[in-house]
Protein backbone atom coordinates (compact mmCIF):
# COMPACT_ATOMS: atom_id res chain seq x y z
CA UNK A 1 0.00 0.00 0.00
CA UNK A 2 1.49 3.38 -0.92
CA UNK A 3 2.39 5.47 2.13
CA UNK A 4 0.93 8.56 0.48
CA UNK A 5 -0.59 9.04 -2.97
CA UNK A 6 -0.13 11.89 -5.43
CA UNK A 7 -3.70 13.06 -4.81
CA UNK A 8 -3.11 13.07 -1.06
CA UNK A 9 0.01 15.22 -1.56
CA UNK A 10 -2.01 17.59 -3.76
CA UNK A 11 -4.72 17.72 -1.12
CA UNK A 12 -2.17 18.42 1.65
CA UNK A 13 -0.73 21.31 -0.36
CA UNK A 14 -4.22 22.71 -1.03
CA UNK A 15 -5.15 22.34 2.64
CA UNK A 16 -1.90 24.09 3.62
CA UNK A 17 -2.69 27.01 1.32
CA UNK A 18 -6.27 27.27 2.64
CA UNK A 19 -4.99 27.11 6.23
CA UNK A 20 -2.49 29.94 5.63
CA UNK A 21 -5.18 32.11 4.01
CA UNK A 22 -7.51 31.24 6.90
CA UNK A 23 -4.95 32.41 9.46
CA UNK A 24 -4.41 35.68 7.59
CA UNK A 25 -8.19 36.21 7.51
CA UNK A 26 -8.54 35.26 11.18
CA UNK A 27 -5.73 37.63 12.10
CA UNK A 28 -7.41 40.47 10.20
CA UNK A 29 -10.92 39.90 11.59
CA UNK A 30 -9.72 39.52 15.18
CA UNK A 31 -7.62 42.67 14.92
CA UNK A 32 -10.54 44.64 13.51
CA UNK A 33 -12.89 42.93 16.01
CA UNK A 34 -15.33 41.95 13.28
CA UNK A 35 -16.50 38.65 14.78
CA UNK A 36 -18.96 37.78 12.03
CA UNK A 37 -15.88 37.67 9.78
CA UNK A 38 -14.25 35.19 12.16
CA UNK A 39 -17.24 32.87 11.81
CA UNK A 40 -17.38 33.40 8.07
CA UNK A 41 -13.70 32.63 7.58
CA UNK A 42 -14.06 29.49 9.74
CA UNK A 43 -17.00 28.29 7.67
CA UNK A 44 -15.10 29.06 4.44
CA UNK A 45 -12.05 27.18 5.76
CA UNK A 46 -14.12 24.11 6.62
CA UNK A 47 -16.01 24.19 3.29
CA UNK A 48 -12.88 24.62 1.15
CA UNK A 49 -10.92 21.88 2.93
CA UNK A 50 -13.93 19.56 2.82
CA UNK A 51 -14.56 20.18 -0.90
CA UNK A 52 -10.90 19.79 -1.86
CA UNK A 53 -10.78 16.58 0.20
CA UNK A 54 -13.89 15.39 -1.64
CA UNK A 55 -12.38 16.24 -5.02
CA UNK A 56 -8.96 14.67 -4.48
CA UNK A 57 -10.50 11.78 -2.58
CA UNK A 58 -12.79 11.03 -5.52
CA UNK A 59 -9.79 11.02 -7.87
CA UNK A 60 -7.86 8.86 -5.44
CA UNK A 61 -10.65 6.31 -5.21
CA UNK A 62 -10.95 6.15 -8.99
CA UNK A 63 -7.24 5.27 -9.12
CA UNK A 64 -7.29 2.76 -6.25
CA UNK A 65 -10.25 2.27 -3.88
CA UNK A 66 -8.36 1.99 -0.59
CA UNK A 67 -10.70 1.59 2.37
CA UNK A 68 -8.68 3.88 4.60
CA UNK A 69 -8.39 6.70 2.03
CA UNK A 70 -11.12 8.87 3.58
CA UNK A 71 -9.51 8.55 6.99
CA UNK A 72 -6.11 9.46 5.54
CA UNK A 73 -7.58 12.62 4.00
CA UNK A 74 -9.13 13.53 7.34
CA UNK A 75 -5.86 12.84 9.16
CA UNK A 76 -3.92 14.89 6.61
CA UNK A 77 -6.19 17.92 7.00
CA UNK A 78 -5.87 17.64 10.80
CA UNK A 79 -2.07 17.42 10.64
CA UNK A 80 -1.72 20.24 8.11
CA UNK A 81 -3.99 22.51 10.11
CA UNK A 82 -2.32 21.58 13.41
CA UNK A 83 1.26 22.01 12.22
CA UNK A 84 0.63 25.31 10.39
CA UNK A 85 -1.37 26.71 13.31
CA UNK A 86 1.30 25.82 15.87
CA UNK A 87 4.00 27.37 13.65
CA UNK A 88 1.80 30.43 13.21
CA UNK A 89 1.53 30.90 16.97
CA UNK A 90 5.24 30.33 17.37
CA UNK A 91 6.42 32.76 14.72
CA UNK A 92 3.65 35.30 14.05
CA UNK A 93 4.28 38.04 16.58
CA UNK A 94 1.21 39.69 18.08
CA UNK A 95 -1.26 37.10 16.80
CA UNK A 96 -4.53 38.09 18.44
CA UNK A 97 -6.05 34.59 18.92
CA UNK A 98 -5.15 32.67 22.07
CA UNK A 99 -3.22 29.41 22.17
CA UNK A 100 -5.99 28.00 24.37
CA UNK A 101 -8.54 28.30 21.55
CA UNK A 102 -6.18 26.42 19.24
CA UNK A 103 -5.72 23.66 21.82
CA UNK A 104 -9.51 23.35 22.19
CA UNK A 105 -9.97 23.24 18.40
CA UNK A 106 -7.34 20.51 18.05
CA UNK A 107 -8.80 18.57 20.95
CA UNK A 108 -12.30 18.52 19.44
CA UNK A 109 -11.00 17.82 15.96
CA UNK A 110 -8.75 15.06 17.33
CA UNK A 111 -11.77 13.51 19.05
CA UNK A 112 -13.73 13.60 15.79
CA UNK A 113 -10.77 12.01 14.01
CA UNK A 114 -10.62 9.26 16.61
CA UNK A 115 -14.33 8.56 16.20
CA UNK A 116 -13.88 8.51 12.43
CA UNK A 117 -11.09 5.98 12.83
CA UNK A 118 -13.04 3.75 15.20
CA UNK A 119 -16.45 3.89 13.56
CA UNK A 120 -15.73 4.04 9.86
CA UNK A 121 -12.53 2.09 9.33
CA UNK A 122 -13.39 -1.45 8.22
CA UNK A 123 -11.86 -4.23 10.31
CA UNK A 124 -8.77 -6.07 9.10
CA UNK A 125 -10.87 -9.11 8.17
CA UNK A 126 -13.06 -6.92 5.95
CA UNK A 127 -10.22 -5.76 3.72
CA UNK A 128 -7.37 -7.27 1.73
CA UNK A 129 -4.25 -5.13 1.26
CA UNK A 130 -6.23 -2.06 2.22
CA UNK A 131 -9.14 -2.64 -0.20
CA UNK A 132 -12.60 -3.57 1.04
CA UNK A 133 -13.46 -7.16 0.10
CA UNK A 134 -16.67 -5.92 -1.56
CA UNK A 135 -14.73 -3.50 -3.76
CA UNK A 136 -12.23 -6.01 -5.14
CA UNK A 137 -14.36 -7.92 -7.63
CA UNK A 138 -17.17 -5.39 -8.13
CA UNK B 1 -46.98 -4.84 -20.51
CA UNK B 2 -47.17 -8.05 -22.54
CA UNK B 3 -45.52 -11.43 -22.11
CA UNK B 4 -42.57 -10.52 -24.32
CA UNK B 5 -41.87 -7.28 -22.43
CA UNK B 6 -41.96 -9.19 -19.14
CA UNK B 7 -39.60 -11.78 -20.53
CA UNK B 8 -37.10 -9.23 -21.82
CA UNK B 9 -37.19 -7.25 -18.61
CA UNK B 10 -36.64 -10.35 -16.49
CA UNK B 11 -33.80 -11.46 -18.75
CA UNK B 12 -32.15 -8.06 -18.54
CA UNK B 13 -32.45 -8.02 -14.73
CA UNK B 14 -30.99 -11.53 -14.42
CA UNK B 15 -28.15 -10.79 -16.81
CA UNK B 16 -27.37 -7.55 -15.02
CA UNK B 17 -26.91 -9.44 -11.75
CA UNK B 18 -25.17 -12.38 -13.41
CA UNK B 19 -22.61 -10.22 -15.18
CA UNK B 20 -21.57 -8.41 -12.04
CA UNK B 21 -18.22 -9.79 -11.04
CA UNK B 22 -17.82 -11.68 -14.33
CA UNK B 23 -15.47 -9.07 -15.75
CA UNK B 24 -12.71 -10.35 -13.48
CA UNK B 25 -13.04 -13.84 -14.91
CA UNK B 26 -12.89 -12.52 -18.46
CA UNK B 27 -9.86 -10.34 -17.71
CA UNK B 28 -8.06 -13.25 -16.10
CA UNK B 29 -8.92 -15.55 -19.03
CA UNK B 30 -7.58 -12.97 -21.46
CA UNK B 31 -4.34 -12.74 -19.52
CA UNK B 32 -4.08 -16.51 -19.09
CA UNK B 33 -4.00 -16.82 -22.87
CA UNK B 34 -1.11 -14.36 -23.16
CA UNK B 35 0.07 -11.02 -21.82
CA UNK B 36 -2.05 -8.24 -23.28
CA UNK B 37 -2.45 -4.50 -23.26
CA UNK B 38 -5.76 -2.93 -22.27
CA UNK B 39 -7.04 -2.61 -25.86
CA UNK B 40 -6.31 -6.30 -26.46
CA UNK B 41 -8.04 -7.33 -23.23
CA UNK B 42 -11.11 -5.31 -24.24
CA UNK B 43 -11.13 -6.93 -27.67
CA UNK B 44 -10.72 -10.41 -26.19
CA UNK B 45 -13.59 -9.92 -23.73
CA UNK B 46 -15.97 -8.54 -26.32
CA UNK B 47 -15.11 -11.05 -29.04
CA UNK B 48 -14.97 -14.16 -26.91
CA UNK B 49 -18.19 -13.37 -25.08
CA UNK B 50 -19.90 -12.67 -28.44
CA UNK B 51 -20.62 -9.16 -27.23
CA UNK B 52 -22.43 -10.33 -24.08
CA UNK B 53 -19.73 -8.65 -22.00
CA UNK B 54 -18.63 -5.14 -22.77
CA UNK B 55 -16.26 -2.96 -20.83
CA UNK B 56 -14.89 0.54 -20.96
CA UNK B 57 -11.13 0.97 -21.08
CA UNK B 58 -11.32 3.17 -17.97
CA UNK B 59 -13.04 0.37 -16.11
CA UNK B 60 -10.36 -2.08 -17.25
CA UNK B 61 -7.56 0.25 -16.14
CA UNK B 62 -9.23 0.69 -12.76
CA UNK B 63 -9.56 -3.07 -12.28
CA UNK B 64 -6.02 -3.77 -13.47
CA UNK B 65 -4.59 -1.18 -11.07
CA UNK B 66 -6.51 -2.84 -8.26
CA UNK B 67 -5.34 -6.33 -9.25
CA UNK B 68 -1.77 -5.09 -9.56
CA UNK B 69 -1.99 -3.60 -6.07
CA UNK B 70 -3.27 -6.98 -4.82
CA UNK B 71 -0.40 -8.79 -6.55
CA UNK B 72 -2.46 -10.95 -8.90
CA UNK B 73 -1.58 -9.01 -12.05
CA UNK B 74 1.56 -7.18 -13.10
CA UNK B 75 2.74 -5.45 -16.23
CA UNK B 76 5.85 -4.93 -18.27
CA UNK B 77 6.42 -2.01 -20.62
CA UNK B 78 6.06 -2.88 -24.27
CA UNK B 79 6.37 -1.05 -27.54
CA UNK B 80 3.11 0.42 -28.78
CA UNK B 81 2.25 0.01 -32.43
CA UNK B 82 1.14 3.65 -32.46
CA UNK B 83 1.62 6.35 -29.90
CA UNK B 84 3.40 5.91 -26.56
CA UNK B 85 4.70 2.70 -24.99
CA UNK B 86 2.00 0.43 -23.71
CA UNK B 87 1.69 -1.71 -20.63
CA UNK B 88 1.50 -5.45 -21.22
CA UNK B 89 -0.39 -7.01 -18.35
CA UNK B 90 0.09 -10.60 -17.24
CA UNK B 91 -1.04 -12.90 -14.43
CA UNK B 92 1.42 -13.40 -11.61
CA UNK B 93 1.86 -16.92 -10.15
CA UNK B 94 -0.69 -16.11 -7.41
CA UNK B 95 -3.05 -14.74 -10.08
CA UNK B 96 -2.76 -17.98 -12.06
CA UNK B 97 -3.37 -20.04 -8.94
CA UNK B 98 -6.36 -17.87 -8.05
CA UNK B 99 -7.88 -18.32 -11.49
CA UNK B 100 -7.28 -22.08 -11.52
CA UNK B 101 -8.80 -22.55 -8.08
CA UNK B 102 -11.77 -20.34 -8.93
CA UNK B 103 -12.42 -22.29 -12.14
CA UNK B 104 -12.06 -25.63 -10.37
CA UNK B 105 -14.55 -24.61 -7.70
CA UNK B 106 -17.05 -22.57 -9.69
CA UNK B 107 -16.85 -23.25 -13.41
CA UNK B 108 -15.97 -26.91 -13.95
CA UNK B 109 -19.13 -27.97 -12.11
CA UNK B 110 -20.98 -26.99 -15.28
CA UNK B 111 -18.99 -29.61 -17.20
CA UNK B 112 -20.40 -32.50 -15.13
CA UNK B 113 -22.30 -34.75 -17.56
CA UNK B 114 -25.66 -34.30 -15.84
CA UNK B 115 -25.42 -30.48 -15.74
CA UNK B 116 -23.82 -30.27 -19.15
CA UNK B 117 -26.71 -32.32 -20.56
CA UNK B 118 -29.23 -30.02 -18.92
CA UNK B 119 -27.50 -26.94 -20.32
CA UNK B 120 -27.48 -28.46 -23.81
CA UNK B 121 -31.17 -29.42 -23.58
CA UNK B 122 -32.10 -25.94 -22.32
CA UNK B 123 -30.21 -24.37 -25.19
CA UNK B 124 -31.84 -26.79 -27.70
CA UNK B 125 -35.32 -26.13 -26.29
CA UNK B 126 -34.79 -22.37 -26.47
CA UNK B 127 -33.53 -22.57 -30.05
CA UNK B 128 -36.71 -24.38 -31.05
CA UNK B 129 -39.19 -22.33 -29.04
Amino acid sequence: MPWITVNQIRFALTAALVTVVFHFALNYFLTTEWYAGVWLSSICFFTLVFLSGWYFGYKDKAALPLAIAAFRFHLLSFLVFGIISILWYAFAAGYPSSLRSLKISLLFWGGALLIHGIVYLPGRNQRIKGIRRDDIFD
Amino acid sequence: MNYNDDFLELLAAWEETYKKGQLTLWIFLALKESSKCVEEIKLFVEEQSYGAMSCEEQSLYRNLRKFQHLGVVDFEPGKGTRGPDRKNYFLTPIGRKLLKTFIDRNITIFFKPRISKLLKHTSYAMDNS
